[in-house]
């Protein structure tokens, strides 16, 4: 099972801000450990992943910084920031919600069966 | 035989001709490569194959700026901007070499027994002076526009600030400029008194009347956009 678009264009600011929320990272970090968190089943195209980078940065929900790799190139992070944290919270409860609902009807109702 | 590194240079100068993608950016999507070469290579493909691997999974430049649909509709402000600014100090430039045509059409022609024959000569040597001025100028806001944090901080100015800026900008690098090339010529006392065959209406009119306005224009303009900066909503 795979993601389908629509579901990743959707779950790519959740999971972004999530991931920022837990630590700072830079754009190849966040796409491995969300293809390790979802056992490789979330694949995203790394090359998308950065408009939405410098969408939210330029939202103010994120903001990057320069740093020394290991590797002694220079590597730009990213952390959250104050209304990243508020709009991560809003986009949760959004999910939860969705879920909620999702859970409830399946519980209460047998799905479709000819 | 394949040359990792040339590989890698060459990707990089292939995505530094576009206009969308800054050095900062660049640096970031060869960062991003490299570190997936290096994954892909501990899993134990050739350095060709994790190159190629490697470059599609990062993708295109149109997928790396967002140049498609769902993109961010102000990617490309930055660039226009840029341009926009350009054509303001090219602006500018026009202005110089007008003010230095008025100055033989206002009736301030080299009257040969007060200025000296050199004068012209001073003229043209303040003229370039002048773009000398306006070509760094043009260059610096180039450089600042083209830094990542400038460029963002403008897109998400509104389009009424962003005017009027560049009218502040403009007339107050005009009237600097107007103000600089003036006292450099010898200042109003020369031109006011030492020269009494100046002391015409069209010339009194030019530097008691249109500079001071000129100059004076240009600071509401200043105030107004700063204030528009300050009281601006965050979008």
């Amino acid at each position: 099972m795979t993601l389908s678009k629509e579901l990743v264009a959707a779950s790519t600011i959740p999971l972004v801000l999530s991931l920022l929320a837990h630590d700072d990272s830079y754009g190849y970090a966040l796409i491995k450990r969300i293809r390790e968190l979802s056992g490789e089943r979330i694949a995203w195209s790394d090359g998308m992943l950065y408009p939405v980078l410098r969408r939210l940065e330029s939202q103010g929900l994120i903001a990057s910084y320069w740093n020394k790799a290991p590797s002694g190139r220079r590597r730009r992070y990213y952390r959250i920031e104050t209304p990243g944290r508020q709009e991560l919270d809003r986009l949760i409860e959004q999910w939860s919600l969705v879920s909620t609902v999702f859970t409830r009807l399946q519980k209460e109702s047998p799905p479709c069966s000819n | 035989m394949f040359e990792l590194n040339d590989a890698v240079i060459a990707w990089r100068q292939h995505l530094a001709s576009r206009p969308d993608i800054n050095n900062d950016d660049l640096d970031e999507f060869e960062d991003h490569l490299r570190e997936e070469i290096a994954d892909l290579q501990q899993a134990g493909l050739a350095p060709e194959e994790a190159f190629l691997v490697a470059c599609r999974r990062l993708g295109d430049a149109d997928a790396l700026t967002g140049a498609f649909p769902t993109s961010d509709p102000v990617q490309r402000r930055g660039l226009r901007l840029r341009w926009l600014a350009l054509g303001a100090v090219v602006m500018m430039a026009l202005f110089a070499f007008m003010l230095l045509a008025s100055r033989f059409t206002m009736g301030i022609p080299n009257i040969p027994h007060v200025e000296p024959p050199v004068l012209t000569t001073t003229r043209f040597i303040h003229a370039i002076f002048q773009i000398g001025l306006l070509a760094v100028g043009t260059l610096l806001v180039w450089r600042f526009l083209a830094g990542d944090q400038a460029a963002r901080k403008i897109q998400n100015m509104g389009a009424a600030s962003v005017a009027g800026i560049m009218a502040a900008v403009v007339l107050g690098g005009a009237s600097l400029v107007l103000m600089v090339s003036y006292f450099l010529g010898g200042g109003p006392a020369m031109v006011m008194s030492s020269m009494p065959g100046l002391q015409t209406a069209p010339v009194i009119m030019y530097f008691k009347f249109w500079l001071p306005v000129l100059v004076l224009l240009s600071l509401p303009v200043l105030l107004l956009s700063v204030v528009w900066l300050m009281t601006r909503k965050k979008g």
